[in-house]
């Protein structure tokens, strides 16, 4: 049976009021900025009519398809690396008892707790140490850094529901350690990965501090070409984009909403 | 006094109460039973005020109070998990409704002091919840639901969170206190025994009304329902009709053509109507030889003992197909001592003509 | 943790080379650097963005210069105002959110993450089109005869302020709508039961069990906007840098990385220091409230 709420928590005219004024407030610059993107003129301060010529300079921009195939690539490539080894470091905490695992696991979530900004400098720092040429392998590699304490975290929430004696059991019929991990761990904490995976992926896509600073010449991503053209001031193309971002998000979780939404069902059923 | 007038309440099409009608008196133990989704737990959410009805009444003492707030009702609810504040100590759990009251914390700290003694919990007063037993936070629960002198408490399966030898050694400890406060008590329960053993009277329910109300020996000898008679406790079933009829005695006629006689005086019944007879198997009894003169007798053949220590519970298979359950007491001075009944066997089932309840439906 | 999975022959023949990876990298990108971070903060600049070691504690000394300072009391002043609005304006929200189920849970949820999927400096910026002289605010004022002359809502502390707190607001939202959610709603009950009022209940109640979501929304909140330099760079004017701004401009433009190192070992002190005494105090892990 779903909670009622015939007690009326949370229903208080002040509690109404102020999440009415969040969301308003959440949402206005959202809203003005999808409606400048249509807006013809150059400048927000006039409305020059409807038109969707920001729409067709921003398909003709080639440095911005570079960009967005750059995140796209730093972004697969870190995620990929990012949820194997935070998976790993998962296991690793849940399982066992060594010497240096208090150490250990707060030293792989502190980069979650130290501002962005210091661990960009970090890098950049480390970068300069071994004369790594700043680029993509460096961006990957600095994005792999911070994915992993989100993954680890992600999957150890997971594993809090995972019933360990079903492994015992796959011992006990016979198994290896390897099948043990892929028939029976895998499947089982396979939604905490992929919700791991996710996550590392929407923060190397999203990253802008950190990329900043390990980022060197012809390695653009795309909240760094936005930076630059907030900088050089060109907004209607960045309402544009902006939009094109906000659908694409809707559209996705939409649909991922309605996919789960099935299963759950086939599943009651 | 407590009455629901025409209760219901609806979950899009499902109705878990329809419109249900009940009185109970003050001062009563009071026990809603039934199988899981009955509605009793809704019931009692109604009547602690935590959902609004759809449609109906509940009135307190003359008193409409339908639409009031939980926090205006003066009934005070002990939960399924007991729901004590994990934040605060057993002390300041008990004192929650006293410092609400806004009474003085001198006051509030003898009144609670005297709680904790009442319950037992005397060296507990700073315990938090997770530092108690199951046993403890359930008086923490009690304790902290009594304070507010409430004119009926609501339990909510308070036994269903503990142990089993905890939950014989609460169900005696909460009739005593029950006696003790003079409190109206409505408990809920889906374990017939413990509304058995404690409960001055019964609500049977069953797809939100109530399928029987009565005292635990009326609902347990006199079911009105067969739905009750195989709910409360083991009974065989046999439906009937009735072949002749005298003043006190009626032949009745199974699905099978057995015929037996059956002493029954009310006089209400005629000839030709269709029953149910509920027979109790400790009201049976197995017998290598023929029946006596005041006892119906079938012959069948044992199928299967289950055994249970103190007693045994033996499946006969009469009439070629219908399986009867029979109870005998293990260890007494019977003829089985000597040699017991055996898997197999064929004996004689016998009940007294006297013995069984007609279900009219 | 349960005793049978520690002893799980399974894992204890596998585990040290499971540690490896895990290990080389903490060490390799996070141990190693921080020392570097340590041993440059103690050095002296060079020509084109060069160091030499040479421990001394000049640009030690050099960060508490008045000018410095001020900054830094700015950047503490304006995170915890954001901290406080965000809590003000976000546990109502995250209340709200936690008391209602089915399909309107998930659009209202999914309002508070949609945020996070478009990009963080569009967001930010988007308040240009509002606060500026023409903007949103200003025009309709001024088309309304409230005012003249538009106001100056740009490139000051007002447009940072409100940049910061709208950056920050969903991760003050998220971990509180998760802690209300955790609460058993029979406990809620409870309390009404005993007579107390929504108010009481709030208050002595749901307030403090939802404890833990508002520690964590205020570490989500606190310590990015302690480091923040986007916001003010896009937002803000001369009255409103902060130590991130200062930060990125001696790795980036004055190329002082000593100073900028100095700086940057101050600022993981403001944060780490007290984050640390709270979780001794608290005796709570990190991945407790993290999480």
């Amino acid at each position: 049976m779903s909670r009622k709420n015939d007690l009326k928590f949370g229903r208080g005219k002040s509690v109404i009021l102020l999440t009415i004024v969040g969301f308003i407030f959440l949402y206005t610059p959202i809203i003005v900025l999808i409606i400048y993107s249509f807006n013809y003129s150059r400048f927000s301060s006039t409305w020059g009519g409807w038109s969707l010529q920001w729409y067709y300079k921003l398909f003709d921009d080639s440095s911005m398809w570079l960009a967005i195939k750059n995140s796209l690539l730093i972004g697969i490539v870190s995620t990929i690396f990012a949820t194997i080894l935070g998976t790993m470091s998962a296991l690793v905490i849940k399982r066992f008892v060594f010497k240096t695992k208090t150490l250990f696991t707060n030293l792989l979530f502190v980069p979650i707790v130290i501002p962005e900004i210091v661990l960009g400098i970090l890098l950049l720092l480390l970068y300069n140490l071994i004369k790594l040429e700043l680029g993509l392998t460096s961006i990957i590699l600095a994005h792999i850094t911070f994915s992993i304490p989100f993954v680890t975290l992600v999957v150890l929430n997971n594993l809090k529901n995972f019933d360990s004696t079903i492994e015992e059991v796959g011992m006990d019929l016979g198994a290896t350690p390897w099948q043990i991990f892929w028939k029976i761990t895998f499947p089982n904490i396979s939604t905490g990965i992929l919700a791991g995976a996710l996550l590392a992926f929407t923060l190397s896509i999203e990253d802008f501090t950190i990329t900043f600073f390990t980022s060197g010449p012809g390695a653009t991503t795309l909240p760094l070409k936005i930076y630059s053209m907030i900088k050089f001031g060109i907004t209607p193309e960045i309402n544009a984009i902006s939009t094109l971002l906000v659908l694409f998000t809707t559209i996705i979780l939409g649909v991922m909403y309605f996919i789960l939404n099935k299963q759950e069902k086939k599943i009651l059923t | 006094m407590l009455e629901l007038i025409s209760l219901s309440k609806k979950y899009g099409n499902f109705k878990a109460v329809n419109n249900l009608n009940l009185v109970v008196k003050e001062g009563e133990f009071f026990s809603l039973l039934g199988p899981s989704g009955c509605g009793k737990t809704t019931t009692l959410r109604l009547i602690a005020g935590f959902e609004q009805p759809t449609s109906g009444k509940i009135q307190l003492n003359g008193k409409d109070i339908t639409e009031l707030p939980p926090f205006q009702r003066n009934i005070n609810t002990v939960f399924q998990h007991f729901a004590l504040f994990p934040h605060l100590s057993a002390f300041n759990n008990i004192a929650f409704g006293l410092r609400i009251k806004k009474k003085k914390e001198n006051e509030i700290k003898q009144q609670v002091t005297e709680m904790l003694k009442f319950v037992s919990l005397e060296g507990k007063s700073d315990s938090l919840p997770n530092q108690l037993s199951g046993g403890q936070q359930q008086r923490v629960a009690l304790a902290r639901a009594l304070i507010n002198q409430p004119s009926i408490l609501l339990l909510d399966e308070p036994l269903g969170a503990l142990d089993e030898k905890l939950r014989d050694q609460m169900q005696v400890e909460l009739s005593n206190l029950q006696k003790k406060v003079g409190i109206t008590f409505i408990f809920v329960t889906h374990n017939q025994e413990e509304a058995l053993t404690m409960a001055d009277r019964i609500a049977v329910m069953k797809d939100g009304t109530i399928d029987h109300l009565g005292t635990p020996d009326e609902i347990y000898l006199k079911p009105s329902s067969t739905f009750t008679a195989s709910f409360i406790g083991n009974t065989n079933l046999f439906k009937c009709v009735i072949e002749t009829k005298t003043e006190n005695s009626l032949m009745l006629r199974t699905e099978n053509n057995f015929v037996f006689e059956k002493f029954d005086a009310s006089g209400d019944n005629i000839v030709g109507k269709n029953l149910t007879i509920s027979l109790r198997p400790e009201q049976i009894r197995l017998s290598r030889n023929n029946p006596h003169k005041n006892e119906n007798g079938l012959k069948g053949i044992i199928k299967n003992e289950i055994f249970y220590g103190d007693m045994s519970i033996f499946w006969v298979t009469v009439l070629e197909n219908i399986r009867v359950a029979v109870s005998m007491q293990n260890y007494v001075a019977s003829e089985n001592v000597s040699k017991p009944f055996q898997e197999g066997e064929e004996v004689f089932i016998c009940w007294d003509k006297k013995s069984g309840h007609l279900i009219t439906e | 943790m349960d005793t049978s999975s520690q002893n799980n022959l399974l894992y204890r023949s596998s585990k040290y080379y499971l540690l490896l990876p895990s290990y080389f990298w903490v060490i390799v990108f996070f141990i190693l650097p921080l020392i570097l971070l340590f041993t440059i903060s103690f050095a002296s600049k060079q020509t084109y963005g060069g160091y030499e070691i040479n421990f001394h504690l000049d640009n030690y000394a050099r960060a508490i210069d008045p000018i410095y300072l001020k900054i830094a009391i700015r950047t503490f002043f304006y995170s915890i105002t954001t901290t406080i609005f965000c809590f003000l304006l976000g546990y109502p929200i995250a209340y709200y959110i936690s008391f209602t189920d089915g399909f309107k849970k998930v659009v209202l949820m999914f309002l508070i993450l949609l945020p996070f999927w478009t990009n963080f400096l569009i967001r930010v910026y988007s308040w240009n089109t509002i606060l500026g002289s023409y903007g949103l605010i200003n025009s309709s004022l001024i088309s309304l005869g409230v005012i003249d002359t538009p106001f100056d809502l740009l490139n000051n502390y007002i447009s940072v302020n409100i940049g910061l707190l709208y950056g920050e607001l969903p991760y003050m939202v998220l971990p509180i709508v998760a802690s209300i959610d955790r609460i058993d709603r029979s406990i809620l009950e409870a309390s009404s039961d005993l007579g107390a009022s929504k108010y009481y209940t709030f208050f002595n109640v749901t307030l403090p069990l939802s404890m833990p979501g508002i520690i964590s929304g205020v570490v989500f909140v606190l310590i990015p906007t302690l480091g923040q330099f986007v916001i003010p760079d896009l937002l803000g004017g001369n009255d409103s840098f902060m130590i991130g701004n200062i930060i990125t401009n001696q790795f980036i433009v004055v190329r002082d990385w000593p100073f900028g190192s100095t700086l940057s070992v101050y600022m993981m002190g403001f944060v780490m220091i007290p984050l640390y005494l709270y979780l001794r105090y608290s005796k709570l892990s990190l991945n407790s409230v993290i999480s």
